[in-house]
């Protein structure tokens, strides 16, 4: 698929979110930047003006993370809550078993992956491989580098 | 010899301080420095128990007073021989009262001024201990410290300048400003890992997840100055980590002093020519933070019950290497996840073996950092025994597959020893895979490298 057709799975939930903070970033944090910028303007010296500096950098980061959004939510492909089915689809929780130790997590979307609260992509390598799999199958996934094996021991 | 060792910061990391933690931070850097000076009375490279046992008394004999005396082999005094040539103890802030006292009073200033509650309150804490060896308290305070953007460390903490016990703490110092993205950033790290990783048999369980920051130091002094640690993970006593919890703390001026320094210098020169084309320096930069950050990680996640005393000396030797298959073993799960890339991982290898040699060219100027050394020499002997390295003209295009595979073998061994190893066992292994031989090859190859 070339990029630009690229769609953004998300969750009603994810969509929301990502608006309300394209709404904050665009609404609030665009302007009080401004005025950072202005106030530090007033300091003086701009090449030994540090605050101007930081200001400055974090107006960059803003407008991207804006233009980000703006990408996201044009191309944005909402799925519906899912119902418990007997295969992994976005949106499952899944029990898993890996090197004799238990983990378990939820496919979603890229947009609203975050691993450190068991939100995995469905376009990791564990997310790609795991997407169909039923309860009791044992999934390969390897990469060049890392090979682990993952069985499945429940889907919620 | 120098003692401290300074950092430049950024002047926008001073402009996020508060004007109370700006007036403190001179007394607090003052009293970092003056730590360093109680370390020189603790040195000594020249024999094994340094300056903190008596030259002439043989561990045995040490042992034997301790039998009668179990303060002689308490972490925080320095055995001495009395008029009649029996061997005492005495306390480090008897031993070392003078210097402390002024020490004391600069962290007593400081704390007048600080108005953060809990930051204010440690230092309190830390006044005391200095003057009357209450250390555990200190610990306790420190861990309770919320939302304050400057840190300090000052005390007798790690114990690797006692090559004869491995039990006695030497004085290092610490201050520096947090650096709350970078913090924010490794914390994902360690909750992915967290979530992931489950708990064994013996795993010692602190009573909540352990905390971590990462700072941007301003100064090292003492033990911490000569080892130049990227991290610590503290408190240093087991007792104090198993019942209030831990903290690590990831030092990034450190770890960014040690990347250009010695890392990227290091691998420009172990490195076949057409290999290191393929890896840019940012892309390294990058994986050195990974392994500073996963080794870390990996040293807290494999704490286990008894393994030091199981292991007496051997142990720091095993759990530096444990922490770097561990470290790397665990990347996996980063990779799975979508955190980490190929490349990533690879430069991180890469970074792997140049920390190894960079702790030989310290190891050949000074043994400080001999327990780590001795853990990676295991390391790189088992992965070259087991053709996961090649030689020629340099390392050329280590197998990343194969390695891996191998760091998760070691993984294994490193955490059974650790788990319930014998001193045996580990002994055995040591023989099997120690020795240094295959590192002297390298040494024209590493001669512009000089240690820190």
């Amino acid at each position: 698929m070339p990029f630009m057709d690229k769609k953004f799975i998300l969750t009603r939930q994810g969509l929301t979110s990502l608006k309300s903070e394209y709404d904050e970033l665009t609404k609030v944090k665009r302007a009080q930047i401004i005025k950072r910028i202005q106030i530090a303007r007033e300091f003086g010296d701009l090449s030994e003006n540090s605050e101007y500096d930081a200001a400055k950098e974090e107006q960059s980061l803003l407008e991207t993370r804006i233009v980000q959004l703006e990408d996201v939510l044009k191309r944005a492909q909402i799925i519906e809550r899912v119902q418990k089915a007997d295969f992994v689809v976005i949106g499952s929780t899944i029990v898993v078993e890996i090197d004799g130790e238990k983990d378990d997590f939820t496919i979603v979307g890229t947009m609203e992956a975050d691993p450190s609260k068991k939100k995995i992509s469905n376009e990791s390598p564990v997310g790609i491989a795991i997407l169909g799999a039923k309860v009791g199958e044992i999934i390969e996934v390897n990469t060049p580098i890392v090979r682990a094996r993952y069985k499945i021991l429940e889907i919620k | 010899m120098t003692s401290t060792r300074n950092f430049r910061v950024s002047r926008n990391l001073f402009e996020k301080l508060t004007s109370d933690e700006k007036k403190a931070l001179p007394l607090l850097t003052k009293a970092v420095q003056k730590i360093g000076q109680v370390y020189q009375l603790q040195e000594n490279d020249s024999y094994k128990g340094a300056n903190l046992y008596p030259y002439d008394a043989a561990k045995e004999e040490i042992e034997k007073a301790a039998e009668e005396n179990p303060r002689i082999l308490s972490p925080f005094t320095v055995v001495r021989r009395d008029n009649s040539r029996k061997l005492t103890a005495v306390d480090y802030h008897v031993e070392y009262a003078n210097l402390l006292k002024d020490i004391s009073k600069l962290i007593r200033e400081s704390a007048k001024i600080i108005k953060n509650k809990s930051f204010k309150n440690y230092l309190e804490s830390l006044t005391s201990s200095l003057v009357y060896g209450s250390y555990q308290q200190t610990d306790i305070a420190w861990l309770e410290i919320r939302n304050s953007n400057i840190d300090v460390i000052i005390g007798p903490h790690e114990r690797y300048l006692d090559k004869l016990f491995f039990i006695k703490r030497v004085y290092q110092g610490n201050v520096g400003i947090i650096d709350q993205q970078e913090t924010k950033n490794a914390k994902f790290i360690r909750d992915i890992l967290y979530t992931t990783t489950g708990s064994r048999p013996h795993r010692v369980i602190p009573p909540a997840i352990v905390d971590i920051q990462v700072q941007q130091c301003l100064l090292f002094a003492g033990f911490l100055s000569r080892a130049v640690f990227t991290n610590q993970h503290l408190p240093s006593d087991s007792e104090t980590t198993e019942r209030y919890g831990s903290r690590i703390l990831g030092y990034l001026s450190a770890i960014d002093l040690k990347f250009e320094k010695l890392i990227y210098p290091t691998f420009n020169s172990v490195f076949e020519k057409n290999f290191k084309a393929s890896y840019s320096k940012d892309l390294l930069k990058k994986g050195n933070y990974f392994y500073a950050l996963l080794i870390a990680l990996a040293q807290q996640l494999h704490r286990y019950h008894n393994s030091r005393t199981r292991l007496r000396e051997l142990f720091p030797v095993i759990d530096e290497a444990n922490s770097v298959a561990s470290g790397i073993s665990h990347a996996k799960h980063l990779v799975l996840k979508g955190v980490m890339d190929q490349k990533e991982l690879e430069s991180m290898m890469i970074v792997a073996i140049c920390w190894i040699f960079s702790e030989w060219v310290n190891f050949k100027k000074t043994n400080v950092r001999e327990d780590y050394f001795r853990g990676d020499a295991l390391t790189f002997n088992f992965l070259r025994n087991h053709g996961a390295l090649q030689e020629k003209e340099g390392i050329s295009w280590p197998n990343f597959a194969k390695m891996f595979f191998e760091m998760e073998n070691l993984a294994v061994i490193f955490t059974r020893f650790l788990e319930e190893g014998t001193y045996l066992e580990v002994q055995e292994f040591l023989s099997k895979y120690l020795s240094f031989e295959p590192f002297k090859p390298f040494d024209r190859r590493l001669s512009k490298i000089k240690p820190l």
